[in-house]
């Protein structure tokens, strides 16, 4: 018996020693809360095709961080002006069709990345910045970034709260949305709009490269799992807060950046939920998989 | 001498639910509706012929104002169609749905009380009632559980038009409601397409498959582009409006009451 007690002893020990630093503490409470609001938001990005969306409204934020950067102002406010730009510009985009949006999205991002690396290199600590920000520094998390990421948390979650019914229909059928009398047009912008809060609020954790990952891997893991949208929803955040939890720890204790250990920690969370036998993963059957993908 | 003014659809029928005046409409500066004037009269059974990129899903979704027309106007009940349109129920064409994703029929059903309920607000206990009713009208309520993937391509049509029910529509507008469906479950989605029209629901649905809309429609739109011809199948199915619809030669037998349509778009090409 007393071995059991000894293990817990320590096994607490292990999960509690880092919490003593208060910047693990700050770490910590972001992590998790930029792994509830990715999960939530990253279903819609995984049912309605968005991944590519997402990186680029990450990468071309990097524009709005360095000309405020350069010009001394809030980070995050000109990544949120930059981020929520591109978001409306590629919704627009999208709304009219006359260049092709993949074609549209590829021209934006990686240009407002570049002009991002042109500004930040007139900067006079110019490669640890930007590999902050292009790789995410959790443990540069300070109280002040903590209640920012809480606030814009709080309201990216409780507009999802309140017009989930109405983002559930937009994301299943935009057309019949529309038709039935939902304000289909505004659910387009916001779902953008609330993606791009959504990969600030990241940036600062996993970085601009990575977020994406955050965003697409836990509720594709959790999709294959699960046969209702609000479950998918819900097995995601699981997936997510596991993920962010277990790579946190893991980045303290083998000395490895925490980005990358948390999506590590998830993309095996998505292949094992791939090896698992079809009787649980209630997906399609392979056979109409096809059939669908034909279709479509 | 004056020339004949061609035809271009009708506008004098009893009771419409949807009348369309001078309609025209298109993608990218080409037309894909010309000079359309139609009629939907209460609890008719219409069917839209017409050659593939003759304008038929167009047609529908001009009706419900997903395409903004050029010119012209179309009234639901004497509304335009953003304020008419929730009176219509919609059933898109299977290609257009996303059926991987994760909803059941029953979530996809309540989607069509959603307009009802209004902002904000969550579909509740009566909401949830209604549409298992719409359920087992369409003979599904066994299977309002299972993810719509797993439904049968009929069962999955059954499930749009049970949503389409849920808004308590005046008219019903199905886009290739039978094609890829067998013939069992097209046997009874036109038993229920009827049991609707009794009961004063219009219904509005394209197929390119004529002999079925020769046999089960009562009225016919040959459209391409314009309407060419807009009435009872056995007096528009005739060689003449056929050839003109669909710019090939087209051979109708009559057996009874029923008219067969052999195409032979070979021989034109």
């Amino acid at each position: 018996m007393s071995w059991v007690l000894s293990f817990l002893t320590a096994s607490v020990g292990l999960l509690l020693e880092p919490l003593r630093f208060s910047f693990m503490l700050n770490a910590l409470v972001a992590t998790v809360l930029v792994a509830i609001v990715c999960a939530v938001i990253g279903t819609f990005v995984v049912l309605k095709g968005l991944a590519f969306i997402g990186d680029a409204v990450a990468h071309a934020s990097f524009a709005g961080i360095a000309t405020a950067y350069l010009l001394g102002g809030n980070i995050y406010l000109g990544a949120g002006f930059a981020a929520v730009a591109t978001a409306t510009g590629i919704a627009f985009l999208s709304r009219r069709g006359r260049v092709s949006f993949d074609t549209a999205i590829g021209v934006l991002f990686v240009g407002a990345f570049s002009l991002g690396i042109v500004l930040m290199s007139r900067v006079r600590n110019y490669a640890v910045d930007l590999l902050n920000f292009v790789f995410g520094n959790v443990l540069g998390v300070g109280q002040e970034d903590v209640i920012l990421v809480g606030v814009m948390s709080f309201v990216v979650l409780g507009i999802v709260f309140v017009l989930y019914k109405e983002l559930l229909f937009y994301a299943f059928d935009a057309e019949m949305a529309s038709v039935v009398g939902l304000p289909a047009a505004l659910l387009h912008y916001l779902i953008l709009v609330l993606l791009a809060i959504t990969t600030i609020v990241a940036m600062k954790v996993v970085g601009i490269v990575l977020v994406v990952a955050m965003l697409v891997t836990p509720p594709a893991a959790a999709g294959l799992l699960t046969k209702r949208f609000s479950r998918m929803m819900l097995v995601g955040t699981f997936f997510s807060i596991a993920g962010a939890v277990i790579g946190l720890y893991l980045s303290y204790y083998i000395a490895v950046p925490s980005g990358a250990a948390i999506v590590l920690v998830d993309t095996c969370f998505f292949l094992i939920a791939l090896a698992l036998p079809r009787r649980l993963s209630l997906g399609p059957e392979p056979q109409k998989a096809a059939a669908l993908t034909r279709g479509r | 001498m004056h020339e004949p003014r061609r035809f271009s659809g009708n506008l004098d029928c009893s009771d419409p639910v949807v009348t369309i005046a001078d309609r025209w409409a298109g993608y990218n500066r080409r037309p894909a509706l010309e000079e359309v004037n139609f009629c939907l009269p209460r609890g008719s059974l219409v069917g839209v012929v017409g050659p593939n990129g003759g304008g038929k899903s167009t047609f529908l979704k001009v009706i419900l104002g997903l395409v903004s027309p050029w010119r012209g106007t179309v009234s639901i009940l004497g509304k335009r169609p953003r304020e008419g349109r929730h009176l219509l129920g919609y059933v898109p064409q299977r290609e257009d749905v996303d059926w991987r994703f994760p909803v059941n029929a029953l979530d996809v059903v309540l989607m069509g009380t959603y307009g009802r309920i209004g902002l904000v607000r969550r579909p509740g206990k009566g909401e949830a009632e209604f549409a298992l009713h719409c359920l087992a009208r369409v003979g599904l309520a066994d299977n309002a559980r299972r993810q719509i993937v797993e439904l049968s391509g009929g069962q999955q049509q059954r499930v749009f038009i049970a949503r389409a029910l849920a808004q308590k529509p005046q008219a019903l507008l199905l886009d290739e409601p039978v094609s890829g469906v067998d013939a069992v479950s097209q046997h009874a989605i036109f038993e229920l397409l009827e049991a609707l029209c009794e009961q004063g629901v219009a219904v509005l649905a394209t197929s390119h498959d004529l002999s079925c809309v020769a046999g089960r429609f009562q009225r016919a739109v040959c459209l391409n582009r314009r309407i060419v011809a807009y009435g009872a199948p056995e007096d528009v199915f005739t060689t003449d409006i056929l050839s003109e619809t669909y710019e090939s030669h087209f051979l109708t037998v009559k057996a009874g009451n029923t008219s067969y349509v052999v195409g032979s778009e070979l021989l034109n090409r």
